[in-house]
């Protein structure tokens, strides 16, 4: 196990608890767009690309920047189409979607 | 069986006393796989390079200047950028656009840094660390320079977007009978997301700093690509630094096309690594050169990636994934633009039919979903736009006059940046052609660039897209001619450069960043706009009820950012057609059209920006915005309800409604 691969769950589950915090519990609204943009730019493809334990960390994070927009762009899209437009409802979906990636691999590595 | 191995093409006398010119002794790198391809397999340069190679140790006793001198002009060049900067006066920019207002230490500045990256580039082994704050700094002198000038966010456009964002923020509908953007609405319903989830407000506030977000996110793709396509770092950030000095077209501001792009590279980065195969590469390896080995251990496809690149180590179940993110990708791109999948298709085919990606069943894929989006979700605008959008196939003239023709004209200024830019386009497509010639000298696989480079020009043929296609044209290919320009500079036999080639590659960058300046801000006195300009607009908005008559001299304003689908938007500009006819009067058409709007109301504003796009493009004919104006403060009909220092807005009288 390495620091590196702990890093990225670690990040993920973390920041999706500040992001629940700033925006569904506690008002800090000038904290709120600095945790939450980086959070929904990075963390929803970080969930997915992790399944597939590539080998260069750079690369990862790309993916995840990219991932991250495409998954953001499908399912606010869709919802739109679907009449069921709610960004609350939607960013609590992807912080629900980090925060269980998060902690099934920190739990995962952890056991290992 | 070995395929039949082809002779390199013996180049002209000419081509060969450029690279006599260019040749010399810049050490290559101690680290990572040989430069630019020419070791196809055993990893050794000739012994003459060898020979030429200057020794570490002397390098290493250069000391701590050879790694903080660069680093040192570089953040000098952004202290220098940030103080010159913000002594630029807007009120004075002229036809030739903000470089003729710039001072001389922002002129100077982003020459200092691409000193700076020629002294990293030359060093042994590049240091990669430096090279990356080399074009972050670049990127922040080049791309920065409206957010640090203009007072109010543009161009026009991105007012537009963010009043289309607000209207599904608002709304959660997607209405597309309200124009082309409702058909095509992945990028706004996803800035509706983000300003709703992180409490932003409007978009365009996001707006002033986008073009350097965007090249920012262009790095990871650019590298990822241009690694896989040539294993020398100098060669890959050097292509990197011509991307950025010739990217003037500005379609990096805060606009679907934009994001669209990022997932260009980067489906294009995924296939390229990890889904590329060179048979063409073996095919045109240079006689006498052993070939590498296959490794029973490695994937065919793996194995057979272009000659010179840095090979992935992902298995099929890594692969599998990364098929899953493209078609991820691709799903996210169809809904977000219009050209940007028929570009990523092109691409993607013409790798797959010239053998250059294992992914076969993929092009297919990619005409179903797009043929689905078309066929479901944006049919009712193709309905009624097919004459349009068909109507200029095979009309090259047409499409030429659309691209080309029809931007020279306006005030001698504005047709000298219309030059420029031409000019910019010829010198790097030329740069790019001699690096094709140069790599192919020396028995380099330029297959793959050369498939993605002239991929999206057939769209040339098909129809004119606003007189913009030429743009996204060189857009889309802009990423590849820049590694096959790059290859002109470092030199192909191992030993990257000498001092000449050190001094080239300056000599060419400050060309063309020169002619950045005034190609990429040669349109800023119509693009920028004052905050007396954004108050105006503001109070137009006050002032008329919903479902007005919104008439504007030219679009060139910042307005659509509220109410989108509420008003009736309409310019002068538009209603030409009919007034050309009586001889440039526009009182009567704009009197005419304004009187249709009785109830609820007509408005008619006219800004600075406006009267600078007239005069600079030609919009109008001359005086003609004078004569209007002189005309409805004559009327009985309009009345002057509001101005400023940079505005004016009449309204039709409210007596005799």
């Amino acid at each position: 196990m390495t620091e590196r691969t702990l890093a990225w769950p670690a990040v993920m589950t973390g920041s999706a608890i500040l992001v629940a915090l700033v925006a569904f519990v506690l008002p800090l609204e000038p904290a709120r767009p600095v945790l939450v943009v980086p959070f929904l730019l990075i963390c929803p493809g970080m969930a997915l690309v992790r399944r597939f334990r590539l080998a260069e960390g750079w690369l990862e994070f790309l993916l995840a920047i990219g991932v991250s927009v495409a998954v953001d762009t499908l399912l606010a899209t869709a919802m739109a189409y679907a009449g069921v437009w709610s960004p609350r409802l939607l960013l609590a979906v992807l912080v629900w979607l980090s925060l269980i990636a998060g902690i099934e691999e920190l739990i995962r590595r952890l056991a290992t | 069986m070995q395929p039949a191995r082809r002779q390199p093409i013996q180049p002209p006398d000419w081509m060969q006393a450029l690279e006599h010119a260019l040749e010399g002794a810049w050490p290559r790198p101690d680290q990572g796989p040989p430069p630019f391809g020419v070791w196809l397999d055993d990893g050794h340069p000739p012994t003459k390079q060898i020979e030429r190679v200057p020794s570490v140790q002397r390098v290493e006793r250069a000391g701590v200047s050879v790694t903080a001198g660069p680093a040192l002009l570089s953040l000098a060049a952004v202290a220098l950028w940030a103080v010159g900067v913000g002594r630029v006066n807007l009120r004075g920019v002229n036809d030739l656009g903000l470089a003729s207002v710039l001072p001389l230490p922002v002129l100077a500045a982003p020459v200092m840094a691409t000193a700076g990256f020629v002294w990293t580039l030359s060093q042994r082994p590049p240091r990669r660390s430096m090279l990356l704050l080399h074009v972050v700094a670049l990127v922040v002198m080049l791309y920065g320079m409206n957010a640090m000038v203009e007072p109010v966010p543009g161009p026009n456009i991105v007012w537009r977007h963010a009043g289309i964002a607000d209207y599904i923020a608002r709304t959660g509908a997607i209405d597309p009978t309200i124009d082309a953007y409702f058909n095509w609405p992945g990028f706004f319903t996803l800035t509706a997301f983000l300003s709703g989830a992180a409490g932003l407000g409007s978009i365009a506030s996001m707006a002033a700093w986008a073009p350097v977000f965007f090249n920012l996110l262009y790095l990871g793709p650019l590298l990822l690509l241009f690694r896989r396509l040539a294993s020398d770092w100098r060669l890959v950030w050097l292509a990197v630094w011509l991307f950025y000095v010739t990217n003037w077209i500005h379609q990096d501001y805060l606009a679907p096309q934009a994001l669209s792009y990022f997932l260009y590279l980067l489906i294009l980065g995924i296939l390229v690594g990890w889904f590329g195969t060179d048979r063409a590469a073996v095919r045109f390896a240079p006689a006498g050169v052993p070939r590498r080995p296959r490794s029973p251990a490695t994937p065919r496809a793996v194995q057979s990636l272009s000659l010179d690149a840095v090979r992935p180590q992902e298995g099929p179940f890594q692969r599998a994934g990364l098929m899953v993110i493209v078609i991820v990708l691709f799903a996210a791109a169809v809904p977000s633009h219009q050209l940007t999948p028929f570009a990523i298709l092109a691409g993607v085919t013409a790798l797959v039919v010239f053998g250059r990606c294992s992914a076969r069943g993929l092009p297919w894929l990619m005409v179903v979903m797009l043929v689905a989006w078309i066929t479901f979700l944006s049919a009712g605008y193709l309905a009624g736009h097919l004459s349009e959008l068909s109507g200029n196939v095979g009309q090259v003239d047409t499409i030429a006059a659309a691209n080309v023709g029809n931007r020279l004209r306006g005030s001698a200024g504005h047709q000298l940046i219309v030059y420029i830019r031409l000019a910019v386009t010829a010198l790097l497509w030329g740069l790019a052609v001699l690096g094709w010639l140069r790599r192919r000298r020396h028995g380099q696989d330029n297959m793959t660039v050369t498939l993605l480079a002239v991929a999206p020009f057939p769209f040339l043929v098909l129809q004119p897209y606003g007189g913009e296609l030429l743009l996204r044209v060189y857009f889309f290919s802009l990423p590849f001619i820049a590694l096959l320009a790059a290859g002109l500079f470092l030199p192909v036999k191992g030993a990257a450069a000498s001092w000449r080639a050190a001094g080239a590659i300056g000599l060419a960058v400050v060309v063309l960043l020169g002619g950045f300046l005034f190609a990429r801000y040669g349109n800023e006195r119509i693009e920028h706009f004052t905050t007396e300009e954004l108050v105006a607009v503001r109070h137009l908005y006050e002032i008329a009820p919903p479902g007005s008559l919104l008439l504007a001299a030219t679009p060139d304003l910042p307005w659509k950012f509220q109410d989108y689908a509420s008003y009736d938007y309409r310019t002068v500009a538009s209603l030409k057609s009919s007034s050309e006819s009586r001889g440039g009067d526009l009182v009567k058409p704009v009197l005419g059209i304004m009187r249709q709007y009785r109830r609820p109301g007509a408005y008619f504003i006219v800004t600075r920006s406006n009267r600078a796009d007239t005069e600079a493009r030609g919009i109008l004919p001359p005086g003609s915005l004078d004569r209007l104006e002189q005309a409805l403060r004559r009327s009985s009909t309009v009345q002057l309800v509001y101005a400023n220092q940079d505005a004016r807005i009449y309204a039709l009288r409210a007596v005799g409604r």
